[in-house]
């Protein structure tokens, strides 16, 4: 049924869940993976150092200012893809294909073109668990997920029984969570 | 592994893609359905008319138990319920108080309320379900040519009828 499943993943625990989701989901359907991290200048923990100061003039900077930035950038870059090449091999020995890659810009719309020229037949994203006003302006990434995707979205919170630890499931009765 | 699917029916304006991708879901995990139509204020229907509220009422519950009969006869269970009130608080509640491990709902309309997001029915539920939540888009090029003929059947009647009516 599905063949092909996007995983987007960032450097949340959240993201771990939906990676054990996706591979339990893969492994039932015989799908491949493609994990996609994408790196975005609002994540928290992208290195900024330019700040603008008075009327948003942004101070030109000395050489080793730059330097030492652009070497910031680069481990945190180097960092991400390690992790997700983790991610990638630890799927590869549970016995799902998976891929890997590291976009940077807007979260939402990367994914959206990714499953589109990936051909994905599915799409899982968590939740960041924000909920009121916050969910409304900091949402954006499942929001925009939702309403452009090319393929059916998975939004993964709480855990199905697949990853859930040993907890017989009663049929027949109602289960409060 | 997903024992219980919650299949929101009322949520999209094409449900054909959502009911196929759940029958196909369900076949694999060999799951137990629950077909939910909640009836709300928020629907297209209008309520000039007791009657014609009731009308739509009866007509709604027999699409759903229609909609049953089909996953019967592809071997699987489906139980159905339409109850009142806010659309996206039963559908969480419900697959709270009946232990759904999945809901499949129909993409939410974003053209019909862009600015009012807030009350959308599909992200309501995102927000709030107690288990993941599998999103339809209405307009897949990817939707499943569902080898059920049953359920291509049911729909293709129901548009030819609504055809006719027009």
């Amino acid at each position: 049924m599905f063949h092909k499943i996007l995983v987007a993943l960032d450097d949340s625990d959240s993201s771990q869940q939906v990676f054990a989701e996706a591979v339990a989901l893969a492994k039932a359907t015989n799908a491949s993976l493609m994990l996609l991290r994408v790196l975005s200048p609002f994540e928290g923990d992208y290195p900024g150092s330019v700040y603008p100061a008075i009327d948003g003039i942004y101070p030109g900077l000395h050489h080793e200012t730059v330097q030492i930035y652009m070497n910031q950038w680069h481990r945190f870059e180097q960092e991400a893809l390690e992790a997700l090449r983790s991610l990638s091999c630890k799927a590869i020995e549970a016995g799902v294909p998976a891929e890997f890659t590291q976009n940077l810009g807007d979260p939402g719309r990367i994914i959206c073109e990714i499953a589109h020229t990936w051909n994905a037949d599915l799409i899982m994203v968590g939740r960041r668990g924000r909920a009121g006003l916050s969910e409304f302006f900091l949402g954006s990434v499942s929001n925009y997920v939702l309403h452009h995707a090319p393929c059916s979205v998975l939004t993964i919170q709480g855990l199905t029984q697949a990853t859930r630890s040993d907890k017989p499931l009663q049929p027949d009765v109602a289960i409060a969570r | 592994m997903l024992n219980r699917i919650l299949i929101a029916l009322d949520n999209s304006k094409n449900p054909q893609p959502v009911f196929s991708t759940a029958i196909a879901w369900a076949k694999i995990n060999d799951s137990r359905l629950l077909l939910l139509n909640v009836l709300s204020n928020q629907s297209d229907h209008t309520q000039n008319n007791l009657a014609e509220w009731e009308s739509y009422c009866v007509s709604d519950l027999e699409e759903l138990r229609s909609l049953s009969h089909i996953v019967n006869k592809v071997g699987l269970m489906a139980d159905i319920a339409q109850p009142l009130g806010h659309t996206g608080q039963k559908i969480c509640e419900l697959a709270n108080s009946w232990g759904a491990d999945l809901i499949i709902l129909g993409q939410p309309d974003v053209m019909a309320d862009p600015e009012n997001v807030l009350n959308d029915v599909g992200h309501y539920v995102i927000h709030h379900a107690p288990c993941p939540t599998l999103v339809v888009p209405h307009q897949c090029d990817r939707v499943f040519e569902s080898d059920i003929d049953a359920i291509n059947e049911h729909y293709a009647t129901q548009r030819t009828a609504a055809l006719s009516a027009v």
